[in-house]
């Protein structure tokens, strides 16, 4: 079966990502494509990795289990200090900038999402999250896939290193930086004139094609005359200074429809309390703060932000106050056309999988809701399901 | 035959390790000196090339491997340890910051007799990657730095049991607050996943009875460097790791885990990462020919992995050339050496600067699988920063003067126009320029103009080429 999309495409109502004019289909039918295509591609969805593997339920509180204030003697968030969502789960009380998000009915949460037999691995579980796929080595992204099928448009990811494996594709690039001036070539540089090599496969000419396309990018960007350091940057001030330059971008109308960026530091084995607190203060605050910048541009309705991390963690809580890899944790999808509240139940902790909870979701679910029903991309060109049992959006 | 291809070692994962000899087909020349220098080295300047050429191979692979008596300056291997061993302590002695020592180590990079003990030690820098992101105390990375220096080819148990006793790497993996009374499991899993084994090669079982094995060690008072062991910390109960039941500590778990099979393709899949590509994975037979040329009685042997690695065919040969993307630090410091621009002039603090641009910065790796490395230096920010470099370092800014540039070809008697461009493509790309990549270079080469020379070479530097060895 068609998608929607492809077979605007097919009809020539649309071409490319612009409007085809002077195709033979009906008028009516040309402003409906219109209407249809209008409605997602100024959509953008911004993705927060948490990397480390976040520690689900002391972010998404089961207050009313007492299993859970068993499993967490020092480590437990009491009922009185939660921020109540429900009768059953609060958030952690570092959380405050979210509560009005979550009143106003612009923050869903998914509970217990994971996948079969988890990874307990960062670096194996993460990259089965940014695959999107399960058992076979990963070379592409979830969204690198999706923006290969010309449906996701550009990419840009800010934050330190290269882009995440979720970004990776087969056609075209990737835009990455992680301070704006990274991309500022000095006057200097001479132009590319080498652009061959001895074979086919030559990485020189991957490279080549990279040095042009970051050539193009770093004359379109805005440039300011000075950044902070990266490095000198406050752990609590990480996401903000990057989410700032993911707005910056936004604003411009620049021609990227996925952000991608990072906060590091949720790998919280030992004295946690004091740093998930922190860590999660930061969050919710550079999350609210970014998308009441994007109210005051009226681009609130174009965005939707979304929240994981690679895995959560063990229900009990380890002897260094602190908590070892678990399996499945929430994630978090906020924005204006979000359909608030919790979907995936609540954290049973009466069965667990070897002291982890089991997991209700599959992540690849709440991939299928945000490809599909937010930026129109037929979700099974990507992932191994064609729509999503979750309902994310109003 | 004298063009041998990927897919013949693939093929033949049997002679891929054979060593090498020159023959009429392969032999000894500059090209074969300039792979070596730049895949195994740290760049070479001209006269070291040449001198590698007329002393013959086996000279040549002698010196790579055992070191030269005198660095790219002339200083002799003794006084460049000795300075830099002086520098690192009076840094030690005197300040907190981990600035300075990065400018010492780059200092050395820069300067050594035996760029090979530098790259191994770099490896090892990422390969136990623990960053000062949350080691606070500074000196504590410093000493594990110098450890890793000390057994930089020491049998790998050797190097893995220092690293498990280590005071940073057990306050970054949590191994200090791994007690009895409260197991923390975070430095078993690493050990077994990204130092010793590799995923796949053990069991959750197998990290939660090592964490066990672990318990003892612990910073006294807490928060100081000093890391003690306390018996009355330690789990005394059974454990059954790998399949071995007893009653064991972190010298059985490293002995039980250095013995498995997969623990010497762990070492010899980061020598192949280190010297022979980053892009490419190895097939499994190439790596398990490499592996099994280094199990010896139940450990690793590292020194005798890395003479086979690099005495071998594979290694000598044109496949793989090309498919390794050097490391920010290793790029920089191989283009000072090949160049002769020597500190002061560039000074080391701007050059340190450089790379973190690039991506790199010492004592600062992005996770515990350390620098992903590969393409990855290579996203948008590292490639401005590398040209960024380039112009930086021969225009007037890093005050290299701009007769050095000329200085450099004449010095090594090579003849003006046509003949310097190849000069330093071979030089910095280890391998001649193709007519349209000569043209390429020609045609904005003005030999009247007074910075022509510079401008050659910053062209030869910002070219995809020379961002690969």
């Amino acid at each position: 079966m068609w998608s929607r999309r492809e077979f605007l495409v097919r009809s020539g109502a649309v071409c490319g990502s612009a409007i085809g004019l002077g195709s033979a289909a009906p008028q009516w039918w040309q402003r409906v494509a219109l209407a249809a295509e209008k409605a997602t591609s100024g959509r953008k969805l911004v993705v927060i990795e948490l990397r480390g593997g976040n520690d689900g339920l002391n972010t998404v509180v089961p207050f009313a289990d007492d299993r859970y204030h068993k499993a967490r003697p020092t480590l437990g968030i009491k009922a009185e200090d939660a921020i109540k969502l429900d009768d059953h789960l609060g958030l952690h009380p570092e959380m405050t900038a979210w509560k009005p998000l979550w009143e106003d009915g612009k923050l869903a949460i998914v509970e217990n999402c994971g996948y079969p037999n988890p990874n307990r691995s960062h670096f194996e579980s993460m990259d089965i999250w940014h695959a999107g796929q399960i058992g076979t080595a990963a070379t592409s992204g979830w969204l690198g896939r999706a923006a290969d099928r010309g449906e996701a448009g550009e990419l840009c990811y800010v934050g330190d290193g290269a882009a995440s494996l979720a970004l990776s594709r087969r056609l075209g690039t990737v835009a990455a930086l992680e301070r704006l001036t990274d991309l500022r070539l000095d006057e200097g540089v001479p132009p590319l004139r080498l652009t061959s090599g001895p074979g086919e496969e030559d990485l020189a000419l991957a490279i080549a094609k990279r040095m042009r396309d970051v050539r193009k990018l770093s004359d379109r960007l805005p440039q300011p005359q000075s950044e902070p350091d990266p490095t000198t940057v406050s752990t609590n001030e990480v996401l903000n200074a990057r989410l700032e330059i993911v707005r910056t971008l936004i604003e411009r109308d620049e021609p990227f429809r996925v952000y991608y960026t990072a906060l590091p530091g949720f790998d919280t084995h030992a004295q946690q309390s004091g740093t998930h607190g922190r860590l999660w203060r930061q969050t919710a605050t550079a999350v609210s703060e970014f998308l009441a910048s994007l109210k005051k541009a009226k681009l609130d309705d174009d965005v939707t932000v979304f929240l994981f991390s690679e895995f959560g963690r063990r229900v009990h809580e380890n002897g260094s106050a602190g908590t070892d890899h678990g399996a499945a944790a929430p994630v978090f999808v906020l924005g204006n056309r979000v359909a608030g509240g919790i979907q995936g139940g609540v954290p049973n902790l009466a069965d667990l999988d070897n002291g982890d909870l089991r997991h209700q979701v599959d992540f690849r679910d709440v991939y299928a809701a945000l490809l599909g029903d937010w930026l129109g991309v037929d979700p099974s060109v990507v992932l191994d399901r064609d729509r999503s049992t979750l309902k994310l959006f109003a | 035959m004298n063009h041998t291809t990927t897919t013949d070692w693939k093929q033949q994962p049997r002679d891929a390790w054979l060593a090498y000899e020159p023959s009429p087909d392969e032999p000894w020349d500059l090209t074969k000196v300039l792979r070596m220098h730049r895949r195994a080295g740290l760049g070479t300047t001209w006269a070291d090339a040449e001198r590698d050429v007329a002393d013959g191979y086996d000279a040549a692979i002698k010196r790579l491997l055992e070191g030269a008596p005198t660095g790219p300056d002339g200083r002799t291997a003794e006084a460049l340890d000795m300075f830099a061993d002086a520098m690192l302590d009076s840094y030690r002695a005197g300040s907190a910051a981990l600035d300075p020592v990065r400018i010492a180590w780059l200092h050395r990079l820069t300067f050594t007799a035996w760029p090979l003990r530098e790259r191994m030690i770099l490896a090892w820098h990422t390969h136990y990657a623990t960053s000062e992101t949350k080691v606070f105390e500074k000196e504590t990375l410093v000493e594990q730095h110098l450890v890793q220096r000390r057994l930089w080819r020491a049998p790998t148990s050797e190097l893995h049991l220092a690293m498990l006793r280590d005071s940073a790497m057990l306050y970054w993996l949590d191994g200090a607050s791994n007690l009895r009374s409260s197991v923390n499991e975070n430095l078993a899993r690493e050990f077994f996943e990204l130092l010793a084994l590799g995923v796949g090669n053990y069991s959750e079982q197998d990290v939660r009875e090592s964490a066990r094995a672990l318990t003892g060690w612990q910073r006294v008072p807490e928060r100081t460097k000093e890391l003690k062991y306390l018996e009355s910390m330690h789990d005394p109960g059974e454990m059954t790791i790998l399949d071995h039941t007893g009653n064991w500590r972190d010298e059985d778990v490293v002995r039980i885990a250095s013995a498995q099979p997969a623990a010497a393709q762990r070492i010899a899949w980061r020598l192949w990462r280190t010297f022979v590509s980053n892009v490419d994975e190895p097939t499994p037979e190439l790596l398990e020919g490499l592996a099994a040329t280094m199990r010896v009685d139940g450990d690793v042997d590292v020194s005798h992995g890395l003479e086979t690695l690099l005495r071998s065919r594979l290694f000598h040969s044109t496949a793989y050339v090309d498919r390794r993307v050097p490391s920010p630090v290793e790029w920089t410091v191989g283009v000072l050496r090949s160049c002769e621009a020597f500190p002061p002039r560039p000074n080391l603090i701007e050059v340190s600067a450089a790379i973190d641009r690039m991506g790199q910065r010492f004592f600062r790796p992005p996770n515990v699988a350390g620098w992903p490395g590969g393409m990855e230096w290579l996203a948008g920010p590292g490639l401005v920063a590398r040209q960024n470099f380039a112009a930086w370092l021969t225009g007037g800014e890093s005050k290299v003067p701009v007769e050095h540039w000329d200085q450099v070809r004449v010095e090594h008697q090579v003849a003006s126009g046509d003949a310097e461009i190849e000069f330093w493509t071979t030089l910095l790309w280890g391998r001649t320029a193709s007519s349209e990549e000569q043209a390429a270079l020609a045609e904005p080469f003005d030999q009247n103009k007074p910075d022509a020379r510079a401008r050659l070479v910053r062209a030869v530097l910002c070219a995809p080429n020379a961002q690969l060895c």
